[in-house]
């Protein structure tokens, strides 16, 4: 097992030998954090299905009652009843599919595309 | 139905009192200032933090022992998902970042313990965490890029008679994200803890009708457990999910026009 995983390391990434020079081995350390491959890491993990459907209904309805207090606060101070709740309601309507479509835009850049080469059958898959 | 009652694990008790502000002579109409249970359980965690965070780091091994890499990975934690959601600039605001985490991650763990106040599910704590995220991202961002903070809520590209309409969604848009922010962690952990208690108390209240009330309690005792573990998941993910957020805020206050 150890001798396989080391084998399809050294394809992906050259080792780290101790004659490699140390400018080289920092430039390497320090692309690999400010690297995508750290940012997926990160964000893969970031959410289970329930946590993502909560995050969507929370940034959804909190605009829609941002607005109508707005609007419920401004009729009050110019005694127009109904008319700015319904503006603020409908905006905030609007705010609402902004924050989600924002949100569902975040998660899908966070989740990495697949691989085109896991798409297509390999041979060395077939020995697992 | 003793101890059975699911919001009692909510409630705030004075341990001691530090007088009132302001009132009149009984104190009506003051502002009290109070320990609380809650207050208390606020230390605790800012102590249990700041002790494990001086004393793992206090050798600074160059090899480091396993506590003090504990305190390396939250680090590099932390300072990865800064880089990664608000760029390199973003680092300055390490420290507020990483006192905001840990606060809420150790809270939530401790509010899981039997006979430990849960802090962060009353309201007031959360909103007041993503009130103090909104208001460090407005004056930095006003601080740093003056007017141009206003940007944030004018999409470039956009021709001018939509500006009209698009302008006030951003602003609403802006407007619901403290609201968002404190719900979202104040939703979790309140559900969280009153689920755990309804399906302990089944198990209590079944134990009453003998043996047969007692093999029937199996099912809600395994559901209690099973709760349990997923409410430490839940536990670190609102934590984690909320200082994410506050770096994407963060961004937004460091480049805004975007």
């Amino acid at each position: 097992m150890a001798g396989l995983n080391n084998n399809k390391q050294s394809d992906n990434e050259t080792p780290i030998s101790e004659t490699d020079s140390l400018a080289e081995r920092i430039a390497r350390a320090k692309s690999k954090r400010v690297g995508q491959e750290a940012a997926q890491r990160i964000r893969r993990n970031e959410m289970t299905g329930a946590g993502r459907a909560f995050r969507m209904v929370s940034e959804f309805i909190s605009a829609i009652i941002v607005g109508a207090v707005i609007g419920l606060t401004l009729d009050a101070v110019f005694s127009t009843r109904p008319i700015f709740l319904i503006v603020l309601l409908l905006l905030g309507f609007a705010a609402g599919v902004l924050n989600v479509v924002r949100a569902t835009a975040q998660i899908n850049a966070a989740t990495p595309l697949p691989d085109p080469k896991d798409l297509v059958p390999v041979d060395k898959d077939d020995e697992d | 139905m003793a101890g059975t009652d699911p919001i009692k694990q909510f409630d705030i008790k004075e341990i001691f009192s530090f007088g009132t502000i302001g009132g009149d002579e009984t104190g009506a109409g003051g502002f009290d200032l109070v320990f609380t249970n809650s207050s208390l359980f606020m230390v605790i965690s800012v102590t249990l933090i700041s002790a494990y965070l001086i004393l793992t780091t206090r050798g600074r091994g160059l090899v480091p022992s396993r506590l003090q890499l504990v305190s390396e990975i939250f680090y590099e934690f932390i300072a990865n998902m800064i880089r990664t959601s608000a760029g390199t600039e973003g680092m300055k605001f390490f420290p507020f970042v990483f006192s905001l985490f840990s606060f809420i991650l150790v809270t939530n763990v401790l509010g899981l313990f039997p006979y430990f106040i849960s802090v962060t599910s009353q309201l007031i704590i959360p909103v007041a965490l993503a009130l103090l995220v909104m208001s460090v991202v407005i004056i930095y961002g006003i601080y740093k890029n003056g007017f141009g903070f206003l940007k944030l809520f004018v999409p470039s590209g956009i021709p001018i008679i939509v500006l009209f309409i698009v302008v006030p969604i951003e602003i609403l848009s802006f407007l619901s994200r403290p609201l968002s922010l404190s719900l979202r962690l104040f939703g979790n952990m309140l559900a969280g803890a009153i689920v755990v208690k309804v399906f302990a108390g089944f198990v209590v209240s079944l134990s009453a009708f003998g043996l047969v009330g007692i093999i029937g309690a199996i099912l809600p005792f395994g559901m209690t457990v099973a709760l349990t573990a997923l409410e430490f998941l839940v536990a670190a993910l609102q934590a984690f999910v909320f200082t994410i957020l506050t770096c994407v805020y963060l961004n937004d206050a460091i480049h805004p026009g975007h």
